[in-house]
């Protein structure tokens, strides 16, 4: 796949953001619900993605919230999500709320590159190059950054965090 | 300042003077009726946990209970201060937009910039990162999240000087430690000779931050060293990243590296400043200071 810039993120998050409430889900015992979902323009052409997500359980009343970014890291060249997990309205660390985790996943706490607050972010050093390796798809009337978008998020976005959140979009029907 | 064609021994002075450069820090405690006060000396390029320390020996003998136990923070004018940033670039960020609007009015300390340590109340995990590891007799280990947060931070440069952080993660574990330790014992001589091992001799682009006092947003540039076959300078990287504050003719703000008022050099191919004036995670940090 080839890399994309800024300014394709920017062009293209607003199709992403489409894409991935669509198709975000949860596929064990909870409902996940989208509570606020928007796209913001800050100052030096940079853009990002907020989603505050619930999952609640079906049985009980437990609620978990997670807070997350999708935004274009400009040293790494590559899109990159931050997120939050919320315990009680508090945020907490990652392993705080109950939900499995992938064993493979490398995070760091750091200050946001765009919020500049605390938040949660899976480590970009080898994104760049492990996209470069997957093939494209040719011949789909598929946006190509979208395709990329929606690749990266299923390797590095919340299902590469929590392997119970699915991410599975009909990209290509 | 002018370092323009100077010779290396003058460059090694300057590098070395810049090593060395230092902020006199006035850590305020309130407590009880009273503040308990303590000045300290910290260089420039090094961080504020690997000085908590010192800090903590101290203020426990004024305080019932146990410091070691609480994750210290700091705020200035009600605003958490970030442990994660270099103290000069802190000061020059925080404090130093005072300093100048103040200059010759008296009614600043010019010499010494007071911040106030908390102990006590809820930590503000959600603008200043928390620190997550203890020692096993519970107190809190500073040194692990800070290391973790440089170690990062290197990777990140290392991944815009070479195109990918390999050079950093496939330094050998001995090394990792001798880099860190550099750090945080202010070796010089070692760390320059370790940190040559990330950085290569052809460069893919320049890491850097500028940082504008008053304003949340910070840029992160990675710059080309060469464009059109020509070296890159600071004025032509802040022509383009703030087209508002810098044009050919006119220079809305100041540019401050190291706390200097770097006017004199902006012509000056970016490589160079960086080279002289990048701080231990490989990153040059500028400030923008707008004119008022």
């Amino acid at each position: 796949m080839h890399n994309i810039t800024n300014e394709q993120f920017n062009n293209c998050i607003t199709a992403f953001n489409e894409v991935l409430v669509e198709n975000l889900i949860f596929d064990k015992e909870y409902t996940l619900t989208i509570k606020n979902n928007y796209i913001k323009k800050v100052n030096f052409d940079k853009s990002y993605l907020f989603t505050s997500i619930e999952m609640s359980k079906k049985i009980d009343s437990e609620v978990i919230r997670i807070d997350f970014t999708v935004s274009y890291h400009d040293f790494y060249q590559v899109p990159i999500l931050n997120i939050r997990p919320y315990k009680d309205g508090s945020f907490t660390a990652l392993n705080g709320i109950g939900l499995q985790i992938a064993p493979t996943v490398i995070t760091a706490l750091t200050t946001h590159h765009i919020l500049q607050k605390t938040w949660i972010e899976v480590h970009a050093c080898e994104t760049l190059e492990a996209l470069q390796t997957l093939p494209e798809i040719y011949g789909t009337t598929v946006d190509s950054v979208l395709e990329y978008l929606c690749c990266w998020f299923g390797f590095y976005g919340l299902p590469a965090i929590f392997p119970n959140i699915r991410f599975r979009p009909h990209l290509y029907m | 300042m002018n370092f323009t064609g100077a010779s290396s021994s003058a460059t090694t002075e300057i590098k070395r003077k810049l090593w060395n450069g230092c902020i006199n820090i006035k850590v305020v405690l309130p407590h009880d009726s009273e503040d308990i006060e303590y000045l300290i000396n910290i260089p420039r390029n090094s961080y504020l946990p690997i000085h908590f320390q010192q800090l903590i020996s101290y203020f426990q003998n004024y305080v019932s209970y146990e410091i070691y136990k609480q994750a210290l923070w700091f705020e200035y004018e009600g605003v958490p201060i970030a442990w994660n940033l270099p103290v000069g670039v802190l000061y020059d960020y925080l404090y130093l937009p005072s300093v100048i609007q103040e200059r010759g009015g008296g009614g600043l300390d010019q010499n010494c910039w007071t911040i106030q340590l908390n102990l006590r109340g809820k930590y503000p995990a959600e603008y200043i990162i928390p620190f997550v590891y203890t020692n096993p007799d519970n107190t809190i280990n500073y040194e692990q999240s800070l290391n973790e947060i440089i170690v990062n931070q290197l990777k990140q440069s290392c991944f815009v000087i070479n195109g990918s952080a390999k050079p950093i993660m496939n330094l050998s574990e001995s090394n990792s430690k001798l880099l860190w330790n550099s750090i945080v014992t202010r070796n010089l001589g070692q760390f320059t000779s370790l940190n040559k091992k990330i950085i290569p001799k052809q460069f893919q682009r320049i890491p850097v931050k500028i940082y504008i006092p008053g304003s949340t947003t910070v840029i992160q540039a990675p710059i080309h060293a060469y464009e059109d076959d020509k070296p890159v300078t600071l004025s032509r990287v802040l022509q383009r990243e703030l087209p508002n504050l810098f044009t050919n003719d006119v220079k809305l703000a100041r540019t401050y590296i190291h706390g200097i008022d770097i006017s004199s050099i902006m012509d000056m191919p970016l490589h160079d400043i960086w080279t002289i004036f990048r701080h231990l995670d490989n990153f040059l940090y500028i400030i923008i200071i707008a004119m008022s």
